[in-house]
């Protein structure tokens, strides 16, 4: 009834056909699944409305569901005339010069997770990325070493200012980037993004996956003079480069 | 103010144990009164290494299910007098405790010492939980060996979540030859993965064997290896500071300097 994909702007829900309520529910269900919650906060979502038509509450109500999430509601698609006119009267449109989100009402306030911040939605509205530019996406800051057993999951960039150890995992939508030693698990394009990258001051990560592609760390005894490298897929592998500068 | 400090690894075997036999012994020598709970119900054997396990009447199981009150299961150590052991259950595993259960017998007993010291079991489950619950201070026991370590951290990573202060780190069973000739992790290695405060090196020590068999933790005797650390880091916990001795033999020091300077080369973490 309702699809989620992934793709390299951010979360694409497709609405199918059937009653609004059996849709909301199913919506609900799939965005609340354990493992996908706190993987979806920060997502940037277009909503594909197929063949519907969506009122003006009913996107209302999606909007909703999305902030409280912490997703934020970047464009709505679809086939019907009123889609798309509701989609030009709400700033929702794919290529809009200025898009504005969609004013929605204040998201009620969230159970603050150790390790976490939720942010003022006023200010965060205020810094919210308008144009899906890939190169200037939203990124999750860790500030603290992730130590072994720990996760660290965001739909878009995660940077680790600190080191990632062995034992310990960082998933991510988009980039991962560690200003120290890596030596933990790491996948960045999550998502299905083959452009994403992995950096590090020192990369020596048990397990390196980017997008479907997958990479271990080469067998080694003697610990290397740290120098910063980036691994990004080439010719459909993963290599690893000397950072040099500039990109 | 009662300090109660828990004493865990999360790897088994890396001497938690025999540590805190050992520091509760220590610290009575310097005349605290100190409380040492067996919190490793099912799997009991802190009593076996402070050679009380014939003294044991009650445990902390009697007394959470109030069979039995708290200074019926204390065990006064006949050598120390102001040395306690409040023993585990052997009977039962560590579903027969929870955390608030443990808070509140600790807070009962801080009424008696000075110091109380919580042997942890290995692990990160229930037992493990009902330690941490209570303490002011943690301390984290590793051997310098690589799988160790890698349980230390996931240690941390759940004091940290519990919202203690970060534990202090005891490493424990170093071997200064291995470590010299390259085959053994050094305490600057195990510190650059754990990053926390170092509290105590003990060197591996024959006499430990020997006194857990017997019952006779090594500082009574305080001059065995083993013995003369955990005298030093009883000092410490008593807030003085005891420099860190480098922990082998006049020949390797050349090469350990050596050693510094390429990793500040390096740059730091």
């Amino acid at each position: 009834m309702v699809a989620l994909r992934g793709t390299r702007d951010g979360l694409r829900i497709q609405l199918g056909e059937g009653e609004w309520a059996s849709v909301l529910s199913d919506l609900t269900t799939q965005l609340d699944r354990p493992q996908a919650k706190s993987f979806f906060r920060g997502a940037l979502v277009s909503i594909d409305a197929g063949r519907r038509v969506l009122s003006g509450a009913q996107i209302q109500t999606l909007g909703e569901l999305l902030t409280e999430r912490e997703m934020m509601l970047m464009v709505l698609t679809g086939s019907a005339a009123e889609t798309r006119a509701l989609a030009a009267e709400l700033n929702l449109l794919p290529a809009a010069p200025v898009p504005v989100p969609v004013p929605l009402p204040e998201p009620p306030p969230v159970e603050v997770e150790p390790l976490s911040e939720v942010p003022d939605p006023a200010i965060a509205r205020a810094f919210a990325v308008p144009r899906l530019d890939p190169t200037e996406m939203p990124a999750l800051l860790v500030r603290r070493t992730v130590r072994s057993g720990q996760v660290v999951r965001f739909a878009q960039h995660i940077v680790v200012y600190g080191d990632v150890n062995p034992g310990g995992e960082v998933i991510a939508g988009g980039d991962i980037i560690v200003w120290g030693k890596l030596r933990g698990a790491v996948h960045a394009g999550a998502f299905g993004d083959e452009q994403a990258v992995v950096g590090a001051l020192y990369l020596a990560p048990t397990r390196l996956r980017i997008g479907n592609l997958i990479a271990r760390a080469p067998d080694e005894k003697k610990k290397r003079t740290p120098s910063a490298e980036i691994a990004r897929i080439r010719n459909e592998r993963i290599v690893v480069e000397s950072w040099t500068g500039g990109k | 103010m009662t300090q109660v400090i828990t004493i865990t690894s999360g790897k088994g075997g890396v001497g938690k144990t025999t540590t805190t036999a050992n520091l509760g012994v220590a610290l009575a020598l310097r005349g605290k009164r100190v409380a040492c709970v067996d919190s490793d119900i099912g799997l009991r054997n802190l009593d076996v290494v402070l050679g009380l396990e014939n003294r044991i009447v009650y445990d902390i199981v009697d007394v959470v299910e109030g069979r039995a009150r708290l200074k019926q299961a204390l065990i006064k150590d006949k050598r120390l007098p102001d040395l306690m052991l409040l023993p585990a259950a052997q009977t039962r595993d560590k579903s027969a405790v929870n955390p608030t259960q443990m808070s509140r017998l600790i807070e009962e007993l801080k009424k008696e010492a000075d110091y109380i010291l919580i042997d942890s079991p290995a692990g990160i489950e229930q037992g493990f939980r009902n330690a941490l619950a209570p303490a002011n201070l943690i301390l984290l026991v590793t051997t310098p060996e690589v799988s160790a370590v890698r349980d230390a951290d996931r240690i941390i990573g759940m004091v940290e979540a519990a919202e203690k202060k970060p534990p202090r780190l005891i490493l424990n069973r170093i071997r200064p030859a291995l470590v010299r000739r390259g085959e053994m992790m050094d305490t600057a290695d195990v510190l650059e993965i754990l990053s926390i405060e170092l509290i105590g090196q003990v060197p591996e020590d024959e006499s430990i064997i020997t006194s857990t068999n017997r019952g006779q933790p090594v500082a009574f005797d305080g001059n065995t290896p083993a013995g003369v650390e955990y005298g030093r880091i009883a000092e410490r916990l008593l807030g003085k500071d005891v420099p860190f001795r480098v922990l082998n033999d006049g020949a390797g020091w050349m090469e350990r300097v050596r050693g510094l300077f390429r990793r500040d080369q390096r740059g730091a973490s």
